[in-house]
């Protein structure tokens, strides 16, 4: 990390405790709330803590999908990311990132779409042919959950191509064919980030329960919610959850024991292929079967999604019905995403030093994502007995809060990716300069962490988009997402309301995204001296 | 655009949106308001609620539950907010969770004038809670896949080899109403019985699928023969035109009879508007709201028989199963905990 002057320092500390607290503060609550229970006698539900018999069976299961789910959107996310990767100029250059707009369609509605594909599919065969299509639920609930995940895989994976010095792949082009410099030099440099890819789609599918429990597969995640159904006890849940957390730092320390950071050029001498790549035809055939895999993943939602919609007055009625959760969900996802960078921003730095202090800053950033979302909700309640959190709790803030809590960790996590392409030569300059830090801030600092604040904006909206768990939780009376209008809606069967309402979720979504790009891209037209040149025009 | 202007509007922007989301909205509780937490689709109960706004001019905010939170949502809410209530009203769509927050503790008693005519069965006798209406636990059948003579007609049909255990479904009985019903059979057969249902259930291969409203749409769909829901959830494919038919179970003579649910409502211990909440109470036990509710589709048990939708091959009232709510409540804890042994593994 460069030195930096004592103000800054103070602000970067600060932004660190912002995000401590955020994050932290509801699950500390209920850990406290936990040992207050063990202090009194209470201590059999500890035993839960402790995957045995039936549980561990569950839990294996969990881990064999969880594992499944993540290594296939990994492989493929990176063939789609490796086309994805060549547009470097122009629009295309973008446009790519647009694809995390999908990412707040409730992976239930894929699980539906799927579905009734699926159905439709059995029926025609039966038809033609006399056969019908049987799937196991492990293969149907894997193949569901890699399609959720997909579009945020594909993001993950281009993140991990971008960080690599283009300087030493065309390095490698001048000594070994291209298909070589993939498995001999981008694999590897990319492989840190690719890593922790894989290691957060595992825990998101560890995690999840709505798509196995619609095909029948029980999961440990379903375990921790039949608990917490049948006990309405957050601590015996929250021991239940303990295993998964213990998964969360095993996978993030192995991912951080492959990193090779210290050795690896930083890549903020970014520059664009000489020459396009040329895959053999091999790979090449993998890569558009990726994308044909990638086209199906938007196309069956989205083509359930308007067919089933109806008719554009039956869309324009549904949406006028929900408007006061559309505005709502907006203002809720836009706060959420704005408040979140400033420690994601301080985390995202912290990820980035070597060594022990490096690696407990993984830990930090990454072990809330294990808690199940309603327990990070009851842990609000429970600060809501403080008397700052009693002044909040029932409003607006308390949902923002919430949100927070869920998913500023990946904020920090995108932010990592940003400051690794920003020349720490270029910030120790900055500090040369006769300014003030904010000024230094403003001028310097911004435009060069802006892809990554726009990046970690648009992810932390899409996904406080489509968060149900945490935000029941806190809802104040008389506020409701729109998620939580979808879920209602689900449930009655109003199949063509929650299609109109997804498809707004995902417009909404796609919208801040082309708003950042077009900002990002406006933005660097008008500060040609950024670390990341403009985009040109292909030349190869 | 010069590059001081876009930073200007960058910065302009900025703070309008930080001014915007600084306005938290209101943090105490206001006068002339109450506040509902409804475990009842939102569809069949904001009619409702507006209907008593505009009678009483008294502003309802209400948070209503989902099932994709699998009963975790409203009732955990409600006990954690136990030291500092935020709701005043709690209407439910059974009765067993009603039961529980009793026992808790977050419940206040309160006798309306309108429980007069509500039987003793179906209210709690110290005044925390009321039922009213019921919703009927049925086996909705696609009449595509089965005619009207191999329709299932008790819950013993699911274990018998007449109809393919595959092709039959019910929801996970870990959750919801099919915990509320599972637990009545515990308490109508005794523990035994029950269990062995059960396990006879799972080893068959019966369908278990995440909510009543999966269990609809697979057997509207044509993936399922038949499966166990609620009569909401029937009656909500029916009007959507699905190919599908109502049977309510076990109606020979000296059968088990059908599992009536009624819904609860039930005031909220240290509420910010109890005076409200107990008007509110008071129009949600008025005999006009449960016809409206029964009209909607979300009743199958209106005050008047003669409102009984009629079911298959079936006429008059439907023979309901003679069970103690309280009794079902005191089982659910061991249904619950069995049930995980056999359904979770």
């Amino acid at each position: 990390m460069t030195a930096a002057d004592p103000e800054t320092r103070v602000w970067h500390r600060l932004a660190l405790v912002w995000f401590l607290v955020t994050v932290f503060a509801p699950v500390i609550a209920l850990l406290a709330s936990a040992v207050q229970d063990a202090g009194g006698g209470q201590t059999s539900w500890l035993s839960l803590a402790i995957p045995w018999g039936r549980c561990g069976l569950l839990l294996l299961r969990s881990v064999v999908l969880a594992g499944a789910v993540a290594a296939a959107a990994l492989v493929w996310g990176f063939l789609a990311a490796t086309i994805l990767w060549r547009w470097q100029t122009g629009r295309k250059a973008w446009l790519r990132w647009l694809l995390l707009a999908l990412a707040p369609v409730p992976p239930y509605v894929h699980a539906l779409a799927w579905s009734a594909a699926a159905g439709a599919a059995s029926h025609a065969l039966q038809g033609l042919l006399g056969v019908s299509l049987t799937g196991s639920t492990f293969l149907s609930s894997w193949w569901v959950q890699v399609m959720a995940f997909l579009p945020l895989a594909i993001g993950l994976c281009l993140v991990g191509l971008e960080s690599v010095d283009m300087t030493l792949i065309e390095a490698g082009r001048v000594l070994q064919d291209d298909r070589r410099v993939l498995f001999r030099v981008i694999i590897p440099l990319a492989g840190p980030i690719l890593l922790t890819a894989f290691g957060l789609l595992f825990l998101l599918s560890l995690v999840d329960y709505s798509v196995p429990s619609l095909f029948g597969l029980n999961v440990y995640a379903l375990e921790i919610f039949a608990e917490y159904s049948a006990s309405h006890a957050p601590r015996l849940a929250l021991a239940l959850a303990l295993p998964v957390l213990m998964l969360t730092v095993v996978a993030v320390l192995a991912s951080q024991a492959a990193a090779r950071q210290a050795a690896q050029p930083p890549p903020w001498r970014h520059r664009r292929w000489s020459t396009p790549p040329g895959w053999p035809s091999w790979l090449q055939g993998m890569q558009w079967a990726a994308a044909v895999i990638l086209l199906l993943s938007i196309a069956v939602p989205a083509v359930t999604l308007v067919v089933v919609v109806g008719s554009w007055a039956s869309l324009a009625a549904n949406l006028a019905a929900a408007r006061s959760e559309i505005s709502f969900s907006l203002w809720q996802s836009l706060a959420t995403a704005m408040v979140c960078l400033p420690g994601a921003a301080a985390v995202g730095q912290e990820l980035s030093r070597p060594g022990v202090a490096g690696r407990l800053w993984w830990l930090v950033a990454t072990l809330p994502l294990a808690v199940p979302a309603p327990l990070v909700g009851i842990g609000l309640i429970g600060l809501s007995h403080l008397p700052l959190g009693d002044s909040l709790a029932g409003t607006r803030l308390w949902v923002v809060w919430a949100t927070l809590a869920r998913f500023t960790p990946l904020a920090a996590l995108v932010m990592l990716s940003q400051w690794r392409r920003v020349d720490p030569l270029l910030l120790d300059a900055a500090h040369l300069l006769p300014s003030t830090p904010a000024r230094t801030w403003w001028l310097i600092k911004i435009p060069m962490l802006a892809p990554g604040f726009l990046a970690a904006f648009c992810l932390v909206f899409a996904l406080s988009l489509g968060e149900l768990g945490a935000v029941l939780m806190v809802a104040p009376p008389g506020a409701a997402t729109l998620t939580m209008r979808i879920y209602n809606y689900l449930h009655y069967g109003a199949a063509d309301t929650v299609a109109g309402l997804c498809l707004m979720m995902a417009l909404g979504a796609l919208t801040a995204g082309v708003v950042a790009v077009a900002t990002l891209a406006l933005w660097s037209r008008l500060l040609p001296s950024t670390a990341s040149p403009p985009p040109e025009e292909a030349t190869g | 655009m010069p590059r001081s202007l876009f930073s200007k509007g960058v910065g302009l922007v900025t703070m309008l949106l930080a001014a915007a989301f600084c306005w938290p909205g209101p943090i105490h509780a206001s006068p002339g308001e109450v506040v509902v937490y409804a475990s009842v689709d939102q569809v069949y109960a904001e009619p409702v609620l507006k209907e008593f706004e505009s009678r009483q001019g008294i502003k309802v905010k209400a948070v209503y539950d989902v099932e994709g939170a699998k009963t975790t949502g409203l009732v955990n809410r409600l006990l954690a907010e136990q030291d500092r209530p935020r709701a005043d009203v709690f209407w439910n769509g059974e009765f067993a969770q009603t039961i529980l927050l009793k026992n808790k503790g977050a419940l206040a008693a309160y006798r309306s004038s309108a429980t007069r005519d509500i039987p003793d069965a179906v209210k709690d006798p110290e005044g925390y809670w009321t039922g009213f209406g019921g919703r009927a636990r049925v086996i909705l059948v696609n009449t595509r896949l089965l005619p009207p003579s191999r329709y299932p007609q008790s819950l013993q049909d699911f274990l018998s080899p007449a109809w393919l255990a595959p092709q039959m479904g019910l929801a996970y009985p870990l959750f919801g109403t099919t915990a509320t019903q599972a637990a009545a059979l515990y308490a109508a057969w005794g523990p035994d019985k029950a269990r062995e249902f059960f396990t006879r259930l799972k080893a068959r291969g019966v369908k278990v699928v995440a909510g009543n409203s999966v269990v609809r749409d697979l057997v509207a769909q044509g993936q399922l023969q038949a499966g166990l829901t609620d009569t909401d959830d029937a009656w909500g494919a029916m009007r959507r035109g699905a190919p599908v038919a109502v049977v309510y179970p076990d109606q020979e003579a000296g059968g088990l009879g059908t599992l009536i649910i009624p819904n609860t409502v039930a005031l909220i211990a240290g509420g910010p508007h109890p005076e409200a909440g107990q008007k509110f109470i008071d129009y949600m036990l008025s005999p006009g709201v449960s016809e409206k509710l029964t009209a909607a589709g979300w009743f199958a048990m209106p005050p008047s028989p003669a409102a009984a939708p009629a079911p298959a091959g079936q006429s008059g009232r439907p023979q309901a199963m003679q069970v103690d709510l309280r009794e079902v409540c005191r089982f659910l804890p061991q249904a619950l905990s069995e049930l995980r042994q056999i359904f979770m593994d």
